[in-house]
């Protein structure tokens, strides 16, 4: 291999391993933590977070004091998708599902967290893991992301029903 | 291949793994509440909700009764928690003891309060599974007993460890 190739394939190999340590330690974190094994952290949320945290309010009766099923198959299923992220980043496969797998839960995530920076910063890394470049439509989508991450998800949501009532 | 391409190889592994040894050292900070999860890397945020920290300051009688301060004075906290964010930003280490060069600042800031023996109350928020609540919760004080009038003595008691010290005005 030569010299520049092999610095340019080093350098997607070290994005992707530590991409894939980072989801993996944050899956074994939120383990560790026990409050997405048992729902209380997206329950809390539904009650406590801010207007795009409360995104799953609706599965449960929130006066209830406990999470619900909805909110414990909701947790486990973000918990096996971070798994599922981490260990597919690891192997490194290249597949266009498990890139919509890795990129759809970076997007679920943003618009959970309203935080939509980190998750552009995530996508482009992502186009140097694979080495496959940024699409102009990718660019595209993520130049918006970008700007409606400058007004934030909530506020926007809240500012449209506010229109549209 | 190359020795540059070796090294090149060898340098990527070793950060790899330097990377897998911090998070193994933040899973076990986390695991021991010492740290706040949502630093050093922020492995564990969004694992639970943010803490509410606040430090509260209470003066101890002769009898041992903690009281308010006198809420007729003015006190200043700028350099003291300057001094504190300083030494450890954020209070990201919960069991890190509070450094005596800050209670030098503070009572520098406050001289009403040189002579007065004093408690630094550490208290946060931390999250309850059960019931599902954001609870206050003590992390550590530091108890001050003055020796006169330019000597003090200090005890840091965090996460079950004491440490003792003196400052002393010369």
């Amino acid at each position: 291999m030569a010299q520049g190739n092999l610095g340019s394939y080093l350098f997607s190999f070290y994005l992707r391993l530590t991409l894939a340590i980072a989801m993996l330690a944050a899956f074994l974190q939120k383990v560790l933590a026990g409050t997405y094994v048992d729902g209380t952290y997206i329950y809390w949320l539904s009650m406590q977070g801010s207007p795009t945290e409360r995104l799953f309010s609706f599965a449960c009766d929130l006066s209830a004091g406990v999470p619900c099923l909805a909110h414990k198959l909701i947790s486990q299923f973000i918990l096996l998708w971070q798994l599922s992220v981490g260990v597919l980043l690891l192997l490194g496969i290249r597949s266009l599902i498990f890139l919509t797998i890795e990129i759809g839960f970076l997007l679920g995530a943003g618009l959970f967290a309203d935080e939509m920076n980190f998750q552009v910063l995530i996508i482009a890394l992502l186009c140097v893991v694979f080495r496959v470049g940024m699409p102009a439509w990718l660019l595209l989508i993520c130049l918006l992301l970008l700007v409606i991450d400058v007004f934030g998800v909530g506020y926007l949501f809240v500012e449209m029903m506010r229109y549209v009532s | 291949m190359s020795p540059s391409s070796r090294f090149q190889q060898s340098f990527v592994i070793f950060v790899l793994l330097v990377q897998v040894i911090w998070i193994a050292n933040h899973m076990r900070w986390i695991a021991n509440e010492q740290i706040n999860p949502w630093k050093l890397g922020g492995y564990a945020m969004y694992t639970v909700p943010t803490s509410k920290d606040r430090i509260d300051i209470s003066k101890i009688s002769p009898s041992g009764e903690t009281g308010p301060l006198d809420p007729t004075i003015t006190y200043k906290f700028v350099e003291f928690l300057r001094g504190i964010e300083r030494a450890n930003p954020g209070r990201v280490f919960r069991c890190a003891p509070l450094e005596p060069r800050s209670l030098r600042v503070f009572f520098e800031e406050n001289p009403l309060l040189r002579g007065v023996d004093l408690v630094f109350i550490f208290s946060g928020t931390r999250f309850s599974q059960d019931p599902v609540a954001m609870q206050k919760r003590e992390q550590g004080r530091v108890q001050i007993e003055w020796l006169g009038d330019s000597n003090l003595v200090y005890k840091n008691l965090f996460c079950g460890n004491v440490e003792t010290g003196e400052i002393s005005w010369q």
